[in-house]
Parts: structure tokens; sequence; C-alpha cells
């Protein structure tokens, strides 16, 4: 399941992509990509070394730590790193409680799901 | 304030026909659904936009089929074909239904809406053969057991499409409920 924060209509080679990944394997056919240290986390301080314009993975996201700071931090982000730097975010996740994301998805303006029990959870 | 927002989404983005344009595609099917959240609209299959010739997009309870300029819309049935699909209907319902001179009108309604495709199966729900919806709307003894599932919803979505029959050409009493 995809979430796209920003923007879907992006063409993957003329763009810097940044991903936070267990399987570097699966995004071998990206060029300019640029692996993030697993201690990447969605806040203000780790974007400033995001360039602009470019497009952020992060692969099986969730909440490491789950408290009102990070979602405030999460939330700071997506509402100002993201759209000044225009910076696309993509969130992929595998469920949604364990990720804690249940109130931002329907914050997030770009949605993809799979044609999946937890897809129709999600939709309903 | 966000903390007590809920997800809700297909109900922001229409209701249940929402559902029903995601049930559209089979379960675990290795496709993908696109939800526009700002926009309110959603696409079925949409890794398949570039590749196939056609995806359906959900917006504002109607549903649009988005195709290549220049090609010619898969919804569009040629004279050839619409006349091949009413021949055959005519001929499997005078065979199995001789009797049965009120068939004859739903059988042009039918072609006339291009509800059929060439196997006549619906075009909205493929599982459902007209044979099966025939013999559905003239068994007026139906009371009892609980009808197919399938061809309720089909009923439904006809009803939806404001598809009418005449109320002599229908038996079943369910039927004549949801389509006249």
């Amino acid at each position: 399941m995809y979430i796209f924060a920003s923007s879907i209509n992006f063409i993957f080679a003329d763009i810097n992509v940044f991903v936070q990944t267990e399987e570097p394997s699966d995004f071998n056919n990206i060029s300019n990509i640029s692996f993030l240290n697993p201690d990447f986390v969605v806040e203000e301080s780790h974007f400033q070394n995001i360039p602009h314009n470019s497009i952020v993975i992060l692969d099986d996201f969730s909440f490491k730590v789950v408290n009102k700071e990070t979602k405030q931090h999460f939330l700071k982000v997506c509402n100002y790193i993201l759209r000044h730097h225009n910076i696309t975010l993509i969130l992929i996740i595998h469920n949604l409680y364990s990720t804690n994301l249940s109130t931002e998805i329907s914050l997030s303006p770009n949605i993809i799901l799979a044609y999946t029990n937890l897809g129709e959870f999600i939709l309903r | 304030m966000l903390h007590v927002c809920y997800r809700k989404i297909a109900k922001r983005l229409g209701g249940n026909s929402v559902l029903d344009f995601f049930h559209q595609v089979p379960k675990n099917a290795h496709h993908f659904l696109y939800i526009n959240n700002s926009k309110h609209y959603l696409i079925n299959q949409i890794d398949l936009l570039f590749s196939k010739s056609t995806v359906t997009m959900f917006a504002e309870n109607k549903t649009f089929v988005i195709h290549q300029q220049g090609v010619e819309c898969c919804c569009e049935k040629t004279s050839i074909e619409t006349d091949m699909t009413s021949t055959q209907l005519e001929d499997y319902i005078s065979h199995s239904y001789p009797k049965q001179k009120f068939l004859k009108i739903i059988a042009n309604i039918l072609v006339k809406k291009d509800l059929l495709n060439s196997d006549l199966y619906f075009i909205d729900n493929e599982k459902v053969h007209v044979a099966d919806f025939l013999s559905f709307i003239i068994n007026r003894f139906d009371k009892n057991n609980k009808p197919d599932a399938r061809i309720v919803k089909l009923c439904k979505a006809l009803a939806h499409k404001n598809v009418k029959f005449p109320n002599v050409s229908i038996k079943n009493p369910q039927a004549k409920k949801l389509l006249c």
C-alpha cells in the first residue's frame, strides 16, 4: 500500500530519490537513488539535508516512538517542509494500526490501495 | 483537533457507491486503486493507466472511462456488434421462452442501452449471464427462496442507472420492485 503525500505525477529519471528500506534491491530500477540511514525519521531536522524538488520514499514506514511530539513533527513536515521545499514523501505501509497512521491517512491527498481486505477496510 | 479525525474515506467520496466501484476489481488482483483525497475522485487499476487501453474513474457518483486520445472508446460498440448481440439474444429467447412475448421488449432495452457484451454477460457485472437474469425475472414463485446475491446486485445497479422495464414483462416480485 502506498501513500503519496505530495504528488504522484513525477518522472523518477530526472529527480533525486532518497529511499529508506531494508530491501535495496527492490529499488534497482530507479536512477539517481540515494539510500537513507535507518535512523532517518520524519522530522524537520532530518529533512534539512534533503534537496528541494526531490522524492523521499520510506518503505515499511511506522512511527518508532508514538507520542504527541512525534505526530506534531510529522504534521509539521507534511504541512510545511514538503510543501515549501516541493518534496514528495511516499510512505509504503502494509497495515494501518501498527504504523499508527490511522488518523494521518485521512489527511493524505493521494492514496493508493491494493485490492485486499485491508484496502477495503481503509476505504470504508 | 487533528486527533479527532476519523477515516471515513468512502463516506467523503460518495458513500456505498465508492465501495461498489472498489469491488469491480476482484480482490487480490495485483492492481491498485488510486484515491485523490483533495479533488475527490478514484481511479481503478491505476497501474494500467499507461499500458491498458482503458481504465475507469469514479467522481461524484458517476463512472468515467479514461482512454488514449484517438483510440475508440471500449464502451462504444459498432453497429455490427450490436446487431450480433441483438440476434443472439433474440434467438436465445425465442428458443428458451417461446411463449414469453414480453421478453423481446426486455431484450430490446438491454441491447439499446448497451448493457451486454458479445458473450451476453452484463458489462457492469461480468459474472451474470443474461440467461440467469431472464430466469430470475420471469420466475414469479421465488418468494421463499433467497435470490442469488449477484443478480440482486445487478438489479440494483440497473435501477441506479434508471433502466426500467415494463411491469407486465417482469414476474418476480423482487425484480419488479427494483426494475419497474
